[in-house]
């Protein structure tokens, strides 16, 4: 993957935790992504609502104010084009918890750079 | 009886005197008559005689009475004007007593034949019966020493005609050796006429068999009051025995069972109810007295038992399951309520049939009673304990999830951040020194979640220990208000101690946990610019410390799962935190023999506080 050559691809990232978000802002711009952030689903849905559908959402699920279920549920109420949705979660059942959210992959916490880049390529090629 | 009404109607015969006046009689119906056909007779004076004797002897009913009416009809004659006397009247005269004489004798032979033949009858018609109903006749002269069997009675001591003596020694031989001396008696005492002769006893058969024969007999007495003869009956009663026996034991297994039944059981007889049993298990279920609750008790006294549905609702007595098995032939199996006199209610399974005579009619109705009250709560409470057990595992299989959850993520934090830092020592770049300071907050918040976690498997076991020692509890709060304050500067918190002294003996590290953790959920959970006020009051025989936020305040619901481990968890997605805190702060002032308690609603703040005893009472465990 080279999202340099071309226009960057760009990743909702919707994280409580402000370390996981810092952390991973950094490291997706840094792979060359376009990155917008939001701390809780409802400030995700207004990024979504302002602005262009992006190519892929990294979704935390346990959030206050709107969690990742109600983001999933009102996501897929709202838009017609949707962006694959990747719900990245720390329960210890994280594929059925993606399958019920209808969400189009999941990584469990903890996981490493490399587990996310492959992830990422993996619905962005599709 | 049959044949003594027979022997007496043959010893009776008619009294000579009253044939002397049937004679007159038919003597002066003869002379009418010979006066009323006078000229025909003048010249036949024999017919008169015989006419006489024909009508003595057929109609009068006797020999006597034909001589009586020869004689006087003959004297009649001689004073007749033309009539012929002398030798020929004589000869006329024996001819006649001769001609009666022979009728006489031809009418009692035809009676004697119609007395045997109606005898005979009877007699075959007794032995039929006595054959029929297995009665063996016998019959004894006493002064021959002669005995008569019939078959019946041969068979009945188990020998045959031939070995029969046909003397008493025959049926005496019979006898079952113990029972020979009682039977003699009660013939000597028969014969002696003190006692009719009816006795029981055992007969042994010459091939070792044993049967029960039962004995009736009359004795024929002279004028004198001599015994002369002896009749009667033997009748096998040895299946009657058996059956009787039986019966008898049946009857007394049924008695035994019924009394020693553990259940209750009750029996009232159709078609009235009338309770004819209660065992004391019965009794006992019920709490009262036998002669209350079955003497004299019908269907209409049953409310003296006290039984109502399981709701209380009284039973009108018509309907308990007892009168409606009796009324209705209905069995049936519900559970009801007895109140015992005391007022003391019991649960009792009551299973009641009807018992049915051969033709299906209802004779009585049974109720077996069980007391299942200890059973029923017995099950109440292993119903509650499972489902409490039930909750409290779902809530710990939540609560690891939870706790999963929460680790995972500082670890999530830390492990991002660091491999970070790695790509950018690997391309030669300077990473931020606050990546390492976040670093550094992640796993505080790390060990912290493992030290409550800790903590809490601690007080759930029971084996949190406390180090107490004489700490000055305004100086406690104090240095926790100042550690608060520098986190954080912008946020008003006072505290007011407390104007006495408050020396306590407690375990210092773990009431700062306490006092740290409530302020730390002030502050969490109020807003920025809000006040926070603490307060250390001296009461009676204990210190409190109270914390006021102006918070959103609590639910009711929120205020009684608050200091239960495992709940908050489930409480929604959108906390983090374990919810802990609260649980082991309720742990370790549970262990200072304290109490912790809040005081809330809704839009008013809330303020939690702790009663900690200012004497001593807690065990000190620790060293």
């Amino acid at each position: 993957m080279n999202p340099k050559t071309s226009a960057p691809k760009r990743i909702l990232l919707i994280e409580d935790e402000p370390d996981i978000l810092f952390s991973l802002k950094m490291f997706l711009e840094s792979e060359g992504f376009e990155v917008s952030a939001a701390q809780n689903g409802e400030e995700g849905m207004r990024i979504l609502k302002t602005q262009e559908m992006p190519q892929l959402i990294l979704l935390d699920m346990k959030m206050p104010v709107m969690s990742g279920w109600d983001f999933c549920s009102e996501f897929i109420n709202t838009f017609d084009h949707k962006a694959p949705l990747v719900v990245m979660t720390a329960a210890a059942d994280a594929a059925e918890r993606a399958k019920e959210a209808q969400a189009t992959g999941w990584l469990g916490k903890p996981f490493t750079l490399d587990e996310l880049v492959t992830k990422i390529n993996q619905y962005l090629k599709n | 009886m049959t044949q003594i009404n027979l022997a007496q109607q043959l010893a009776k015969s008619r009294r000579p005197l009253s044939q002397v006046f049937w004679g007159i009689g038919i003597s002066a119906l003869a002379i009418v008559i010979e006066t009323l056909l006078w000229e025909w007779v003048i010249h036949s004076p024999f017919l008169i005689l015989s006419f006489g004797v024909v009508l003595s002897c057929f109609y009068g009913g006797g020999l006597f009475a034909g001589v009586a009416a020869t004689f006087f009809l003959t004297l009649y004659s001689f004073s007749l004007p033309n009539f012929i006397h002398g030798i020929p009247q004589v000869i006329f005269f024996i001819i006649d007593v001769w001609g009666s004489f022979l009728l006489h004798n031809y009418r009692m032979k035809i009676r004697r034949l119609a007395i045997a033949e109606v005898r005979a009858e009877e007699d075959h018609r007794l032995r039929f019966a006595a054959a029929a109903a297995k009665l063996g006749i016998w019959e004894w002269d006493i002064e021959k020493d002669f005995l008569t069997w019939d078959e019946q009675m041969l068979a009945f001591y188990g020998i045959d005609r031939e070995s029969f003596s046909g003397q008493v020694a025959a049926w005496q031989n019979g006898v079952h050796p113990d029972d020979v001396n009682r039977a003699n008696e009660a013939l000597e005492r028969a014969l002696k006429g003190e006692q009719s002769f009816d006795l029981e006893f055992r007969v042994l058969h010459p091939d070792g068999q044993t049967r029960t024969i039962k004995a009736n007999g009359l004795v024929i007495r002279d004028a004198s009051g001599k015994a002369l003869k002896m009749f009667g009956l033997n009748r096998d009663v040895t299946e009657e025995k058996r059956t009787l026996q039986q019966i008898f034991e049946l009857k007394a297994y049924f008695e035994a069972a019924l009394l020693q039944s553990e259940a209750g059981i009750v029996v009232a007889d159709a078609p009235d109810g009338l309770i004819r049993f209660a065992n004391s298990a019965a009794l006992r279920v019920a709490g009262g007295e036998e002669s209350v609750l079955v003497k004299n008790v019908d269907i209409n006294r049953y409310g003296r038992w006290r039984i109502t549905e399981l709701d209380g609702t009284p039973i009108p007595n018509q309907d308990l399951p007892l009168a409606r098995a009796i009324r209705l032939g209905e069995s049936s199996s519900r559970e009801l309520i007895m109140v015992r006199p005391n007022g003391e209610k019991r649960v009792v399974l009551s299973k009641t049939a009807p018992i049915r005579r051969e033709d299906g009619s209802t004779m009585s109705g049974i109720s077996v009673l069980m007391d299942i009250t200890e059973q029923q709560k017995l099950m109440e409470d292993l119903k509650l304990a499972r489902e409490a057990a039930e909750v409290a595992m779902r809530a710990k299989a939540k609560f690891l999830d939870i706790a999963a959850h929460e680790l995972r993520t500082p670890v999530t934090a830390v492990s991002l951040l660091a491999q970070l830092i790695q790509r950018q020592i690997q391309k030669g770049e300077s990473f931020e020194p606050s990546m390492l300071d976040r670093m550094r907050i992640q796993l505080d918040r790390l060990s912290r979640l493992v030290v409550d976690l800790l903590e809490v498997s601690k007080l759930d076991r029971g084996a949190l220990e406390l180090r107490p020692e004489i700490t000055n509890l305004n100086n406690l709060i104090s240095d926790c208000q100042t550690t608060f304050q520098f986190q954080f500067p912008h946020r008003a918190i006072t505290f007011t101690p407390s104007k006495e002294s408050a020396e306590l003996m407690i375990d210092p590290v773990k009431i700062y946990e306490v006092v740290s953790n409530l302020l730390d959920n002030a502050i969490k959970y109020s807003p920025e610019n809000s006040p926070i006020e603490m307060v250390l009051e001296n009461k009676s025989d204990t210190i409190r410390f109270s914390i006021r936020d102006h918070g959103p305040g609590l639910s009711e619901e929120s205020k009684r799962k608050l200091f239960t481990a495992f709940e908050r968890g489930a409480a929604d997605e959108k906390t983090s935190g374990l919810g802990l805190g609260l649980f082991i702060c309720r742990g370790i002032i549970g262990l200072h023999k304290g109490l912790i308690g809040v005081s809330s609603s809704k839009g008013n703040g809330s303020t939690f506080y702790f009663d900690l005893p200012k004497e001593q009472v807690y065990e000190r465990t620790g060293s």
